[in-house]
């Protein structure tokens, strides 16, 4: 098998990957890797440190989350990630915008 | 301590290990603990007094300190704590000599040995989910502000949770606080509940409001001290 190298993608981020894609048609998408920031937690440790894909940053900009509340984009990620999430994926930090909100957060002074 | 059939001394991770192995559907009680610490004294006392009054409890004696590995595989910060188990799987977890806590959640978990052997075999569930729901929502509701973390507010054990309290305090939020990690049932239930599958979990006035990444943009937008605000 390949060996893992940094930069690669694993299967449980390709899979958040392919699966926002399909549900949310995001204009962009980034996804980071944090797991190895949490690899000392008790709950890691029991999974053997888990599997390098525990924990990620995702950053949506789409416009699937237009006329959506916070918690509304979130829950949107989260049901797209729901068989990830009962699995090894432990926790999400997400940032969910359209692209109207970026525009104007870069635009103004 | 007299010399009880399902109370153990640890003296290896092997021994440990075996013990759990031998019945993945037994209910254990793991008690952390040192002789130089005072707090565990007392608590030898309650643990003993529950071996004696559940027999079908494994109740596990481990010296912190001896055994490095069990402790840290638990993440054991102080003596005494407490682990309840069934087989491998977390219940429940109890930081310090807080005995009511653990004899509550020994009770919850078990019964007292029944004098006939009972001919159904149905999980030892004490609590329906109905009364699950019902207790989760009181606890929703028992301050305006509740957070739902890991640990908790002076000593959290979670980097979010850690910043789920920074921000409350940052805001000057009065709130209260519940350790999921101290009840398996309800982290597993408030999940299900208010359909979020992490924990810091907000809530306001009984209401789920968002995790972490929600209540701060939640902050940044004004919406939180609208909601908070809200009297």
């Amino acid at each position: 098998m390949a060996t893992i190298n940094a930069d690669s993608a694993g299967p449980v981020e390709t899979s958040i990957r392919e699966k926002l894609m399909a549900s949310l048609q995001p204009s962009k998408l980034t996804i980071t890797n944090d797991s190895h920031l949490h690899r000392h937690h008790a709950a890691m440790r029991a999974q053997g440190g888990g599997n390098g894909e525990t924990h990620f940053s995702v950053q949506v900009i789409s416009d699937a989350f237009k006329g959506k509340n916070t918690v509304q984009r979130h829950r949107m990620v989260y049901a797209a990630l729901s068989d990830e999430l009962s699995q090894g994926l432990h926790a999400l930090s997400l940032s969910t915008r359209t692209s109207d909100e970026v525009q104007r957060a870069t635009t103004s002074a | 301590m007299d010399h009880l059939a399902n109370l153990y001394q640890i003296d290896s991770p092997d021994q440990f290990r075996d013990l759990l192995n031998q019945d993945l559907n037994r209910v254990s009680l793991i008690n952390f603990w040192a002789p130089w610490a005072e707090p565990c004294k007392q608590m030898n006392q309650v643990v003993s007094e529950l071996a004696k009054k559940y027999q079908q409890l494994l109740v596990l004696q481990v010296e912190a300190e001896d055994q490095p590995d069990i402790t840290e595989s638990f993440d054991i910060e102080a003596v005494p704590s407490f682990i309840v188990l069934r087989g491998h799987a977390l219940l429940a977890r109890i930081s310090g000599a807080d005995a009511p806590a653990l004899t509550s959640a020994i009770a919850t978990y078990t019964r007292p040995t029944p004098s006939a052997a009972p001919s159904v075999v149905s999980p030892p569930v004490e609590e329906t989910q109905e009364e699950l729901e019902r207790r989760m929502r009181e606890i929703m509701a028992q301050s305006k502000v509740v957070l739902f973390m890991k640990g908790e507010p002076s000593r959290p054990r979670c980097g979010f949770s850690s910043r789920a309290v920074a921000l409350l305090e940052r805001e000057n939020v009065k709130f209260t606080h519940f350790d999921i990690l101290s009840d398996e049932k309800v982290r597993q239930g408030l999940k299900k509940l208010n359909n979020w599958p992490t924990f810091p979990q907000f809530t306001v006035n009984g209401e789920f409001i968002g995790g972490l990444d929600v209540v701060t943009e939640m902050v940044e937008n004004g919406e939180f001290a609208e909601v908070v605000g809200a009297a």
